[in-house]
């Protein structure tokens, strides 16, 4: 899932011939990101492309310099990249996906929809928590810096609509709408917001919030189900926002909890 | 100089110095990349010399200026406990629950807000990735901090006739709301309209509008999931 190879990008045997403009710039956008992501001390924001050509195994900036005017221009490149690698959730979209795509008799309860798709982190194993530092130190780093709050802003927003439109689908296969004044990308904020709280802090240690819970939906009869923090947090925030749809014809479709326990 | 600095005076002077620097620079400088020598020379030292009495190693500094920066970024315990104390004394009066949560969890995201050495203490989150030191540090005082916060939600679900649905309790309570306010603390920074103006709820008597902020409306949705009225308590106020 995570695009990145766990040794890094891929070290490229010393140049034969001459390396295209194409080559060149992958292997800069490579080596950058890599630095970004394992380098406390090499951020977006500053990072220094002769550093990065040296680490490429470049002898001189003088190709990068055809392909960038600016170091400016290099950190914006990389910064595209960075992001694009980043979709986060990409492995509860598609589920939740496949599961509202389903025929609606065989949808599981919400519930339980939410507690599968729900990961302890949107980009699982410490591969992941390394990437998604990076991601939130550009949410710091765009503090200080308008270009970049400009680029993140709108890759964010275009996350946020993405998500939007998927928990609207959700809601409409459960016959759920959202309670005014919330709506479907209020619902995404909220939810995106705890996942980079919650990620943060499991990076560093796990167990502050990412030991599972065994919880028993609506504190019902039966066996209790594995649950992260996480996935109780968006549970919770989906009974506080939805509620069933009014005047549907499908009683059943009406209680996301019907079947609950 | 009328006189030598004491090594305390010179050493609240090097941490407040850094902790400036890294506000200053927002995460661009991060702990891992302060240097003892720029914090000097920005602090008007002449040497490094004084310093070196204080710290061995620039890693010595590094790890002070961490534990400096944990006690500027969060609130101290004192103000939480203080909260608890003040919930669990009988005679003091307390709104109604909902507008409890509205005004302190929208008061709570101003104050993180106007906190600027806030985000710093997720910058130390992430540095701490890839410095195990920083990050035992860190789980220490964060852990003090959520046993603090922990308490206080007991307290609050004691004085409001709620008890904890399992497996729920104060700490995880705690937690969710910090992660929560920083996820929307990050994204309102950057970029304020992601987060937005607060939220238009009939919430008020006799249903008028009431602003909520998305915060409030995040810890409203966590307790109402997290608690439910005491199955022995029969105040008609919380059935």
């Amino acid at each position: 899932m995570t695009p990145r190879t766990p040794e890094g990008p891929r070290r490229r045997p010393p140049p034969v011939g001459r390396r295209s403009i194409d080559d060149t710039r992958a292997l800069l956008i490579a080596t950058g990101a890599e630095m970004v992501a394992t380098e406390s001390a090499v951020t977006v924001g500053r990072i220094d492309l002769i550093d990065v050509c040296r680490r490429a195994g470049l002898t001189s900036a003088g190709s990068a310099y055809k392909i960038w005017d600016t170091q400016e221009d290099y950190r914006v490149d990389l910064l595209r990249h960075v992001l694009s690698r980043f979709i986060p959730g990409r492995h509860a979209i598609d589920l939740v996906t496949a599961a509202v795509a389903e025929d609606p008799a065989t949808l599981p309860p919400l519930s339980e929809l939410i507690r599968t798709a729900t990961g302890t982190t949107p980009a699982d194993g410490d591969d992941g928590a390394r990437h998604f530092s990076v991601y939130v130190g550009l949410w710091l780093a765009s503090a200080d810096d308008e270009d970049l709050a400009r680029e993140l802003h709108d890759s964010d927003v275009a996350v946020i609509d993405a998500y939007a439109r998927l928990y609207d689908a959700v809601a409409d296969a459960y016959g759920l709408e959202w309670k005014p004044p919330f709506d479907a990308r209020f619902f995404a904020t909220m939810v995106a917001a705890l996942t980079d709280g919650l990620t943060v802090r499991l990076g560093a240690h796990g167990d502050v919030a990412g030991r599972t819970l065994a919880r028993r939906v609506d504190d019902g009869p039966g066996e209790p189900t594995e649950w992260s923090l996480l996935a109780c947090a968006v549970d919770a925030f989906a009974r506080a926002f939805s509620r069933p749809r009014e005047a549907t014809a499908d009683p059943d479709a009406l209680d996301p909890d019907a079947d609950g326990g | 100089m009328s006189r030598r600095r004491s090594l305390d005076e010179t050493r609240e002077l090097l941490l407040d110095t850094g902790v400036e620097i890294l506000i200053d620079s927002g995460v661009n400088v991060t702990l891992g990349a302060i240097n003892l020598m720029d914090v000097c020379r920005a602090a008007g030292l002449t040497t490094a010399g004084s310093a070196y009495k204080i710290w061995a190693t620039q890693e010595d500094y590094r790890v002070a200026l961490m534990r400096h920066l944990l006690r500027t970024a969060v609130p101290g315990t004192e103000a939480i406990e203080l909260m608890t104390a003040t919930l669990e004394a009988p005679d003091v009066e307390l709104p109604e629950f909902t507008e409890l949560i509205r005004t302190v969890a929208a008061a709570n995201a101003r104050d993180n807000i106007a906190n600027q050495a806030a985000p710093l203490y997720l910058a130390l989150w992430l540095s701490a990735l890839h410095d195990p030191v920083l990050a035992d540090d860190l789980y220490t005082v964060d852990r003090e901090l959520l046993d603090a916060y922990g308490a206080m939600y007991e307290a609050l679900a004691v004085r409001y006739g709620l008890e904890w649905v399992p497996p729920f309790d104060g700490r995880l309570l705690a937690v969710s709301l910090s992660a929560l306010i920083e996820g929307l603390d990050l994204r309102s920074r950057a970029t304020p309209s992601l987060v937005g103006d607060p939220l238009v709820r009939p919430t008020g008597p006799d249903g008028t509008d009431q602003d909520w902020h998305l915060f409030a409306c995040g810890v409203e949705a966590l307790v109402g999931a997290f608690t439910r009225p005491r199955r022995d308590d029969h105040d008609p106020a919380h059935a």
